[in-house]
């Protein structure tokens, strides 16, 4: 299994890991409790009312230089 | 776009009936994100390809992003945001968290379902049927290695539930 060596790295002066905060520990990230129940919110998730929408639209020629646009 | 086409979504999510008159002849994931506002379900590729969008339809995982939504009328859907809540997570939700399966967590969502599915059709998966259990799901951050460790993990602890079992610690932002 994993983490078979924790508690048990000792360092030169003799103090073990486990009297560390946070080296040698497993430590969860701070927002992964939001995403893995699906509430941490991505910027595509953000919903406003009458929100502009930007999209990229890229060339379909490349090194071109575009003269106009018409939408 | 016909303006017309509206259609009556009567359906179960996460155990709530739910009934309401909107746009049809769309997709699954655009109901469920766009009309109930539940954006815990990923659309990533939007052509079946990444399995971010993975929900249970009738505790079978299918893309919501290749459903349509008509297909769910009449039917119980569950998405990430009915599987667990910060303070009660689901056992493959705490083994995740604790084998550092997270990162990005843009699969993670999908990744859930799809082990929960896995888990409720085989409680004592090999590492070889993990592997194929999560094989619709892409993961471009863990290398997979902690997200099969973790769902190991979760199996043992579905089988034979500790009382060490950690709910969430961190509270929801």
């Amino acid at each position: 299994m994993k983490d078979q060596n924790a508690g048990l790295i000792s360092n030169p002066q003799g103090s073990q890991v486990e009297d560390n905060n946070s080296v040698g520990k497993s430590v969860r990230r701070i927002d992964a409790v939001p995403k893995v129940t699906g509430r941490a919110v991505y910027s595509g998730d953000l919903h406003m009312p009458d929100m502009l929408v930007g999209k990229v639209l890229l060339s379909s020629q490349p090194l071109r230089i575009n003269q106009s646009i018409d939408i | 776009m016909k303006d017309n086409n509206l259609i009556n979504m009567t359906l179960k999510v996460n155990g709530q009936d739910v009934s309401m008159v909107v746009k049809g002849g769309r997709r699954l994931i655009d109901f469920l994100r766009d009309d109930l506002h539940l954006t815990g379900t990923k659309e990533g590729c939007g052509e079946g390809e990444c399995g971010s969008c993975t929900v249970l339809l009738d505790d079978h995982s299918v893309l919501a992003c290749l459903t349509p939504m008509e297909r769910a009328i009449g039917c119980s859907v569950v998405t990430i945001e009915g599987v667990g809540t910060p303070t009660n997570l689901h056992p493959v939700q705490v083994a995740l968290l604790d084998e550092g399966g997270i990162q990005c967590g843009m699969c993670t969502p999908g990744m859930v379902m799809s082990a929960i599915e896995l888990l409720n059709n085989n409680p004592d998966p090999s590492v070889e049927e993990i592997i194929e259990g999560i094989s619709g799901n892409l993961c471009r951050c863990t290398g997979y290695k902690k997200i099969i460790y973790g769902i190991q993990n979760a199996a043992q602890e579905m089988r034979n539930p500790t009382q060490s079992a950690q709910p969430g610690k961190e509270s929801e932002k």
